[in-house]
């Protein structure tokens, strides 16, 4: 599956209309194409104040110096760059399923990355397994989108760090704000609650996107059966009967809506994805409704 | 088949030997190793069994039944075995041949069934088991339930409606009291005799008909108690046919007050900051004396807690060794009056001799009358300081026994001695007295013949009358030896006949002095008074302190469960209400004869006696009886009735009747059906 192409040119073609939508406004490095609370140099017009001595002279509004014979600045809006960060889960267990688990968040994360690199934003991906003094490169401008396909194309289902070390290790390599998109299964036997609670800490507008796979969600097994955990090797011995799934389900189901009210209550977005859902689906509707993306 | 008791050691289990009883254990144990060693579990590799290992935990506690509710081979094969065992075991149950049957039921509801060692309470436990008899008993069977404690009472009388007899042992409440089984066993036994004849009871001083010739028909008594009760060995019943139900654990963790008395100090004078005009100096200090012994097994460290009206005074921790007991001394420099409470806060399973009450009263010098035709001797030691502080005495001539002024003032109650110097009154009057040279009213005391010149040979100088007394240089002329009723003590006795007695009439005690110090004449006929070291004035004292203590700010002895509160009011009141240490409130009537008396004691702790809503009085009720307070029942309790010896046991079977064979046939059929379920599974899966 990951010899398949990410996205198809129509997928493209698709998020060529979108861009982020940020609930919080942060301060960009460089101009960039969204609106900042700075004023600044575009455009669009802002206010008038009074001159003070060291401006510059070429903001001087020379009609009001002749109507009024007093010297005022035109204030302009600044356009600022937004950065994106994607920080995805590539432990063995997101190797499961079909497509994996892994495909589809690499096929998310290429979506909004792409959003990102034509608007001009700070494009930054990584992983929960990256080592901690490894940064990712950033990307910016739609020239750099092949790097990023190639990149996420490259990334495997190898790294056994836990969520809660690789969200820590991703906070310290990146100081800086923005949206972050969160993207795994939250299968940590550690629970995710103190990985999330450091990321609500933080200053980043974040997305939690969970994908599980239709394996998770409706298993189909049956009989005696010792499930192995393939990051732990841990063994799990059941007897798969109607009740026992039945309770599997209860219990996923009650995990799901855990997680939900977990992030809602932190104010951070969650996303539930399974992994047949396709990508210009999830990007087009479901984040747009979600406010993550707009048109 | 008779009711008879069977224990289970050698009953149930008697069939089959421990070794033997093993090989159906071993059948159970291998079937269920073969259930679980048959599975072969695939393996599956999975994400992660995060998820999985939520769900199990969650549906840890009844996996193991669900798996059981699925394998109905497995139910079956154990259910064969067990069937099979017991059909090995001989089982069997009562029969029905119990026609006609009578059965008393005897339940102890004293203080130490309040145990809680065995839950909810001994009591509880007891009446359980007397539950499950009434629901064995056949039809035509009649039965009585009888409540004992220091005290029997019938809750039932004979019946054969069961639902009665329930209802009449659920009644039953626990009480603070002793622990009485004789009583209980001659009434149940007159009930018996009565209603079935022949049976008879006699005690070793009872002079009843002998024992021995055998009863027709005598109850069989089911005894449900903790057997901790001095057992009534000299109580011979011929043909006793009794089964003890023993309630309660053998090990006890009890620690109890076993005594609690508070007086204050220098109370005897020591401590008294004498002088003239100061006549009520009494110390404000008193001393609190405990009795506290541990009654369990183990070491045991109790805080013993003092409070007056609920204010925490002094606290102390006492270590105890098993089985010890130690003398607690409470020192309290500035005594309050009132009610001075002991908690021992220890964490066993008796709380009723966890505390312990007792009454401070304000100190007042007592109220005496001194009827005398004329004694200066008398006058003079109850004119000295010491004496006017303990109590203000009052002299008339006899010529004031007859008058209604007499009547009048003895009736007030607020006369709490006299003494009738060569007289005596009609009737014996509501108070304490002493008689010098005569004899109190009515024909219980009795004249001995007069005797010249009687030598004292003894002086009960114990007692708190004749304390620091000496009359061994005493002369007497003449003595008229009094002869007290039954119960009397002779204080003084000399080698022809008693001098003193002391009886105790009701709540007062009437002492009388068997000669007069003065003659018809006037002359004197005993230089008592005069003998240096012969201790007249103290004598006096001793009667004013002794008649008096309970007004001057000693506590009273306290009252056990069970024992009646008798008392005079003075300001004729005629009804108070008595409140319970429960809560419960009790109006009680004066009685004929001025008294108060109140009867349901049954709870330890303070009764308050209010009248128009005024506290008159405080009574301290206190369990301080060892034999409730050790709880641990023995490993084979034991209940001695005359020289039959009745061995209880935790658990005890009725009559046997064989049943194997149904279980057995039962089992047959199992295994048919198992084969059934079996070959069709095989045939197709």
């Amino acid at each position: 599956m990951s010899s398949a192409p990410l996205l198809s040119p129509e997928v493209l073609a698709k998020l060529e209309s979108l861009d982020f939508v940020s609930r919080k406004i942060f301060q960009g490095h460089l101009r960039g194409e969204r609106r900042s609370t700075r004023k600044g140099r575009s455009v669009e017009f802002a206010d008038y104040r009074n001159y003070v001595q060291g401006d510059d002279l070429r903001f001087v509004d020379w009609n009001i110096v002749a109507r009024l014979d007093r010297l005022f600045v035109k204030l302009f809006l600044e356009e600022e760059d937004l950065h994106f960060y994607a920080l995805v889960d590539n432990s063995p267990s997101m190797d499961f399923g079909e497509p994996t688990k892994l495909f589809a968040a690499r096929q998310l994360v290429a979506a909004l990355g792409f959003i990102g690199l034509i608007r001009s934003h700070r494009v930054k991906i990584e992983t929960l397994g990256q080592a901690l003094r490894a940064p990712s490169p950033v990307w910016r401008g739609r020239h750099n989108a092949w790097r990023m396909f190639e990149y996420l194309s490259g990334l495997a289902a190898t790294e056994r760090t836990s969520l809660v070390e690789g969200v820590k290790n991703f906070g310290l390599r990146n100081s800086g704000r923005g949206i972050l998109v969160l993207v795994g299964d939250l299968l940590d036997k550690q629970g995710y609650e103190e990985a999330l609670r450091y990321l609500a800490a933080r200053r980043w507008d974040t997305y939690v996107v969970q994908i599980l796979s239709r394996e998770e969600l409706q298993p189909d097994i049956q009989g005696e059966l010792r499930l192995i955990d393939v990051e732990d090797e841990q063994a799990v011995e059941i007897t798969a009967v109607r009740p026992l799934v039945q309770a599997y389900d209860r219990t996923l189901k009650k995990f799901l809506r855990e997680a939900e009210e977990f992030c809602t209550r932190r104010g951070m977005n969650y996303l539930f994805l399974d992994n047949q859902t396709p990508v210009e689906r999830t990007v087009a509707e479901t984040l747009r409704r979600r406010g993550l993306v707009r048109r | 088949m008779t009711f008879a008791p069977t224990l289970l050691a050698q009953g149930a289990g008697g069939a089959l030997s421990w070794a033997q009883w093993l090989i159906p254990a071993g059948a159970a144990a291998a079937i269920l190793a073969f259930y679980f060693l048959k599975t072969r579990r695939k393996p599956v590799l999975v994400p992660s069994t995060y998820l999985w290992r939520r769900t199990i935990e969650d549906r840890r506690v009844n996996a193991f039944w669900q798996r059981l509710r699925r394998n109905l081979l497995l139910l079956l094969q154990l259910l064969a075995v067990a069937l099979a065992a017991v059909a090995l075991a001989r089982p069997t149950w009562s029969g029905s041949a119990l026609r006609g049957g009578r059965y008393v039921f005897l339940i102890d509801h004293s203080a130490s069934m309040s145990a809680v060692d065995v839950a909810p309470s001994r009591l509880e436990e007891a009446k359980r088991r007397i539950l499950a008899l009434i629901d064995r008993m056949g039809s035509g069977d009649a039965a009585m339930v009888v409540s004992f404690a220091d005290q029997a009472r019938i809750q039932q009388a004979f019946t054969d409606n069961r639902e009665q007899l329930r209802r009449a042992v659920r009644e039953i409440r626990p009480t603070n009291r002793a622990t009485s089984l004789d009583e209980a066993l001659r009434l149940c036994l007159r009930q018996g005799s009565g209603a079935a004849g022949g049976a008879q009871a006699s005690g070793s001083d009872d002079a009843g008909p002998a024992a021995g010739d055998a009863p027709a028909d005598l109850p069989q008594l089911f005894i449900a108690s903790d057997g901790n009760f001095a057992q009534p060995e000299d109580l011979k019943i011929a043909g006793l046919n009794a089964v003890f139900i023993p309630v309660g654990g053998a090990t006890s963790r009890n620690v109890g007050l076993l005594g609690f008395a508070v007086q204050r100090s220098g109370a005897a004078g020591g401590a008294i900051d004498g002088g003239p005009g100061n006549e009520l100096a009494i110390s404000r200090g008193a001393q609190a004396l405990a009795k506290v012994r541990n009654f369990s097994a183990a070491e045991r460290s109790v805080e013993l807690r003092l409070t007056v009206d609920g204010r925490l005074v002094d606290a102390q921790r006492v270590g105890l060794e098993p089985g010890r007991q130690k003398d607690v001394l409470f020192t309290v420099a500035d005594a309050a009056d009132g009610l001075w409470q002991l908690t021992a806060a220890a964490d066993d399973e008796l709380a009723a001799d966890d505390q312990a009450w007792a009454v401070l009263a304000p100190p007042r010098a007592s109220r005496g009358l001194v009827v005398t035709p004329g004694n200066r001797y008398l006058e003079a030691a109850l004119a000295t300081d010491e004496a006017r502080r303990w109590g203000i005495a009052t002299f008339q001539p006899p010529g004031f026994l007859p008058t209604p002024e007499y009547r009048a003032l003895v009736d007030s109650g607020s006369l709490d001695w006299i003494i009738f110097d060569r007289c005596r009154p009609e009737a014996n009057p509501g108070c304490s007295t002493l008689y010098i040279g005569a004899l109190p009213p009515g024909d219980v005391w009795r004249a001995g013949a007069k005797v010249d010149l009687p030598q004292v040979i003894d002086v009960a100088r114990t007692h708190p009358l004749f304390e620091n007394v000496s009359l061994g240089q005493v002369l007497i002329a003449e003595a008229v030896p009094p002869i007290g009723p039954s119960g009397a003590q002779t204080l003084v006795d000399s080698d022809r006949g008693p001098l003193s007695v002391l009886a105790p009439r009701g709540i007062y005690e009437d002492a009388v002095l068997g000669f007069a110090m003065f003659g018809a004449d006037g002359a004197p006929l005993t230089n008592w008074p005069l003998v240096d070291g012969a201790g007249f004035e103290q004598f006096v004292l001793n009667v004013v302190q002794y008649f008096g203590r309970s007004r001057a700010g000693e506590a009273p002895a306290a009252t056990r469960p069970g024992q009646p509160l008798r008392f005079r009011l003075e300001g004729g009141i005629d009804e108070v209400e008595v409140v319970a240490p429960g809560g419960a409130v009790a109006t009680v009537r004066r009685g004929d004869s001025g008294e108060f008396a109140y009867y349901s004691t049954d709870q330890v702790g303070p009764y308050r006696v209010e009248a128009a809503g005024a506290l008159q009085r405080v009574f301290a009720v206190n369990l301080f009886d060892a034999a409730e307070s050790q709880t641990a029942v023995a490993e084979q309790p034991k209940l001695k009735i005359g020289n039959q010896e009745l061995v209880g046991s935790q658990n005890w079977e009725t009559a046997r009747l064989e049943g194997w064979r149904p279980f057995l046939l039962l089992m047959l059929a199992l295994l048919l059906v198992e084969w059934y379920i079996y070959g069709r599974r095989a045939s197709n899966p």
